[in-house]
C-alpha cells in the first residue's frame, strides 16, 4: 500500500442484487490519487461512475475491496463514524449545485464548517475567505435563487473545500452550466485544489474538464480501460470506447462509434447532417 | 482580507431549522394557528375547570369555619346526609380553644319555578351567627321563617326578583335578598328554624361549624368525645370530588383530544416542511450531519412551531374568555399561573412527541439521494 497517496482504492467491487438479477456496477477497481491530483473519470451511462463516487464518498458500502483515506478504510469503518468522516475528510460537489435554499451563500458554506465542529466566528471567517477566493465577495448574503448557475457552483466549491478535505468528489459539476461558466468552474476547482493540496475525483461527460485533469480514466462496465483509443460519438459528441459491443455504423468506408443505439439510429437516418462536425477515429 | 466579515458576527451555528421554517411563513402561520387552537382549548378547559373547582368550594372558602362537626360517616358538605343533635353545639362551645360554634342544616331540594324545577342547596343557619350568606348583593338576609335569600346567578338565570315568592317543598317563601352563589351550585339561605319545619325535625342539625385558632388540637379533643370532625380543606376537597366527578372525565377527554391534535398538527407541519426539502436534508446528510444534528433539526422545528402555537393559543384564549364573559357571564374561566405553566408544558411535550416522526424520517433518509438526483 502506497502511503503517499491521498486515497488508495484496492480491488473495489460493488454488486447490486443477487443471482440472475445481480448487477456488477463496479468490478475490481484499483485507484491511487496523489495529494493535489485531479482525476477525471469518464464513461458511458450506466458504467458505474456514480456508484464508484458514492463508495469513495462513504455513502455506499462496497461489496468487496478497500478505500483508504488518511489511513482510514471506509469499507470497514463503523456506520456511526461515517458522518464525521464525511464532514472532515471529504468534500462534495453535485451536478445541480444542491445548495440549501433557505440559507445565504455564506451560511451554506458555514454550515459545512458547523458539521465539522467549527462554529461561530471561525466558521464565518473561513467561509467568507473562501467565498472571496472564488470571487463572490459581493454575493455573501445572497440566497441561491438570487445567484446564477455558475455562482451557485462556486458557492458549492467553497462549501466542498472549506474544511480542507483530503478528497473532493464531484459528479458532473459542469453539466448544468453553459460552456463559458463550465470552463470557469473547472479553472476555479483546479486552482483551489492546487492551493490546498486537495485531491479531486471528477465524474463527467464534459470534455472541457480534461483540460484541468492531471489524469483521465475511462470507466466502462464497472472497470477502467485505456483512454488513448477513445473516439467521439458524432451525434452527441460524448467520448466512447470502440469495442465489439459498442454501437457502430459504417459510412463511406469509415466506422463511426456511438454511445448508444439511439445515437447510432439518429446517425444512420441522416449521416450527412452530423458529418460536418464529426470527429473521426 | 478574511476579517472583512466583521459585519457578520452571529455567534454559534447556522440556524438551519429556523431558516427552513421561516422560508415558508404561510405554512408556519397556519401551523401556529392550528396548534394555537389546541392550546386555546387546553387553556379554556383548564380555566373552566379552575372555575368549577372554585365555585364548588365557594361555601367552604367563604363561610369562615375552620372545622366541621358532623355525623360519623359523613365526609363532605353538599348533598351529604348528616344529622346530629342540636345540643352538640353547646358541647362544642364548651371546648377550650373554640372561638365560636354554630349549627347549619343543609340538604338538596327541588325548587318549583313557574316553568321548571331546579335543584338547589338549602342552607339553614341561625341569623346572627356564622354559616349564612356572607355577602348580600341585593336586599337583605332572611330574618323570619318565611324569608329566603337566593343566589345571584340563580336569580339572574330564572329572572327571580326580590319580593317574589318561591315554592319549596309545598311551602311558599318570600325572596328578600340575593347572595353570592356560583354556576355550579344554587344556594338558598333560610333560617335554621325554617329548615326544621320543612323537614319536620326539631332539636337536630346537619353540621356544627367551628371557628378556632388551634384547629388541630380542638379537632383531636372533639374527636375524643365521639364526634366526627373534619377540617375545612378536607371538606372542600371531598366536595370537589363529589361535585366534579361528572365533569372530570369529559373535561379530561377533551384535554387529551386537544393535546393529541396539537401533537398531530406539529408533527404534520414539520414533517411536510421536511419532506418538501427532502433532497436538501439528503445533502446535509451527505455533508456529514450526525444523527444528533438531524434529531436536533427536527426538535428545533417542532419547538418553533409549538412556541408560535403557544403564543397564538394564549391570544386566542384571551379572546375566547372575553367572548364567554360577554355571552355567559356566569361561567367563570380562571387563568392561573399554573394553567399557563401547564399549557406551556403541554406545548413543549407536544413538540417533543411530534418531533419523533420527522426525526425518524430524517434518520432513514439516504444521503446518496443527493447524488442520484432523487
Ligand atoms: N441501487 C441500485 N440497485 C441496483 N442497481 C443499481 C443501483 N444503482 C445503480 N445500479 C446499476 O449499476 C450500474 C451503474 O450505475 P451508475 O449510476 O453508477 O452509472 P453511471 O456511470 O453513474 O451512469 P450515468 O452516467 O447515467 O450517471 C447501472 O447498471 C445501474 O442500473
Ligand atoms: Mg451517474
Amino acid at each position: 500500500m502506497r502511503t503517499s497517496s491521498a486515497i488508495n482504492v484496492h480491488a473495489l467491487s460493488k454488486t447490486f442484487g443477487e443471482g440472475e438479477i445481480a448487477v456488477n456496477a463496479v468490478r475490481n477497481v484499483d485507484l491511487d490519487v496523489e495529494p493535489g491530483e485531479v482525476v477525471l473519470i469518464m464513461g458511458p451511462s450506466g458504467s458505474g461512475k456514480t456508484t464508484l463516487l458514492l463508495m469513495l464518498g462513504a455513502m455506499m458500502r462496497p461489496t468487496t475491496g478497500s478505500i483508504i483515506i488518511d489511513g482510514i478504510d471506509l469499507a470497514t469503518t463503523p456506520e456511526r463514524r461515517l458522518p464525521a468522516l464525511r464532514a472532515n475528510h471529504l468534500g462534495f460537489i453535485f451536478q445541480d449545485f444542491n445548495l440549501l435554499s433557505a440559507l445565504t451563500a455564506l451560511e451554506n458554506v458555514e454550515l459545512a464548517c458547523n458539521l465539522a465542529g467549527i462554529a461561530g466566528r471561525e466558521a464565518s471567517d473561513r467561509a467568507t475567505e473562501l467565498l472571496q477566493r472564488v470571487g463572490l465577495n459581493e454575493r455573501l448574503h445572497f440566497h441561491p435563487d438570487q445567484l446564477s448557475g455558475g455562482e451557485k457552483q462556486r458557492v458549492a466549491i467553497a462549501r466542498a473545500l472549506v474544511n480542507r478535505p483530503t478528497l473532493v468528489l464531484a459528479d458532473e459539476p459542469t453539466a448544468n452550466l453553459d460552456s463559458s461558466h463550465g470552463r470557469e468552474i473547472a479553472r476555479v476547482l483546479r486552482e483551489l485544489a492546487s492551493e490546498q493540496n486537495c485531491s479531486i475525483v471528477v465524474v463527467s461527460h464534459d470534455e472541457r474538464l480534461r483540460e484541468i485533469a492531471d489524469r483521465t480514466l475511462w470507466l466502462e462496465d464497472g472497470a477502467f480501460r485505456e483512454f488513448d483509443t477513445m473516439v467521439a460519438d458524432p451525434v452527441c459528441t460524448m467520448t466512447v470506447h470502440p469495442s465489439d459491443a459498442t454501437p457502430h455504423y459504417q459510412h463511406n468506408g469509415i466506422t463511426y462509434w456511438f454511445c448508444s443505439q439511439t445515437c447510432q439510429k439518429d446517425f444512420a437516418t441522416n449521416p450527412g447532417s452530423y458529418l460536418d462536425r464529426t470527429n473521426q477515429p | 482580507m478574511a476579517t472583512r466579515s466583521a459585519s457578520h458576527n452571529m455567534p454559534g451555528r447556522v440556524p438551519l431549522a429556523r431558516r427552513n421554517l421561516l422560508a415558508d411563513p404561510r405554512r408556519l402561520v397556519a401551523s401556529a394557528a392550528a396548534v394555537g387552537l389546541a392550546i386555546m382549548l387546553i387553556l379554556l378547559l383548564d380555566g373552566l375547570w379552575n372555575g368549577i373547582n372554585r365555585s364548588v368550594t365557594t361555601y367552604e372558602d367563604n363561610v369562615g369555619a375552620d372545622l366541621y362537626v358532623a355525623q360519623p360517616g359523613t365526609h363532605n358538605f353538599f348533598g351529604a346526609v348528616s344529622q346530629i343533635p342540636l345540643s352538640s353545639v353547646d358541647l362544642v362551645r364548651k371546648q377550650p380553644g373554640v372561638n365560636w360554634a354554630s349549627p347549619v342544616r343543609t340538604f338538596l331540594a327541588i325548587v318549583s319555578l313557574h316553568d321548571r324545577k331546579i335543584p338547589a342547596s338549602i342552607i339553614g343557619w341561625m341569623p346572627g351567627q356564622p354559616g349564612g350568606p356572607w355577602e348580600i348583593s341585593k336586599g337583605r338576609a332572611p330574618r323570619t321563617k318565611n324569608e329566603i335569600a337566593i343566589g345571584r346567578v340563580m336569580a339572574n338565570r330564572h329572572n327571580l326578583q326580590i319580593g317574589e315568592s318561591l315554592e319549596l317543598m309545598g311551602r311558599k317563601f318570600q325572596i328578600v335578598g340575593t347572595s353570592t352563589d356560583t354556576f355550579m351550585l344554587s344556594f338558598i339561605f333560610m333560617t335554621h328554624a325554617a329548615t326544621d319545619q320543612l323537614l319536620g325535625a326539631s332539636d337536630t342539625t346537619s353540621f356544627v361549624l367551628v371557628g378556632t385558632n388551634r384547629p388541630a388540637e380542638v379537632r383531636a379533643e372533639l374527636a375524643a368525645s365521639g364526634l366526627a370532625v373534619h377540617n375545612r380543606d378536607e371538606f372542600a376537597a371531598r366536595d370537589l370530588v363529589v361535585m366534579t366527578r361528572a365533569y372530570a372525565l369529559p373535561i379530561g377527554m377533551m384535554r387529551g383530544v386537544a393535546f393529541a391534535i396539537g401533537i398531530l398538527v406539529i408533527a404534520l407541519s414539520v414533517y411536510t416542511a421536511m419532506m418538501d426539502r427532502r433532497r436538501e436534508y439528503g445533502i446535509v446528510k451527505a455533508m456529514g450531519a450526525s444523527r444528533n444534528y438531524l434529531l436536533s433539526l427536527a426538535l428545533r422545528q417542532s419547538l418553533i412551531v409549538a412556541a408560535a402555537g403557544f403564543i397564538a393559543g394564549t391570544l386566542f384564549f384571551l379572546g375566547g374568555r372575553a367572548i364567554i364573559a360577554a355571552v355567559r357571564p356566569q361561567f367563570t374561566v380562571v387563568l392561573t399561573s399554573a394553567s399557563i405553566a401547564r399549557a406551556l408544558g403541554a406545548a413543549i411535550l407536544m413538540a417533543l412527541v411530534a418531533s419523533l416522526i420527522p426525526a425518524r424520517r430524517l434518520a432513514r433518509l439516504e444521503p446518496a439521494t443527493a447524488y442520484r438526483g432523487g
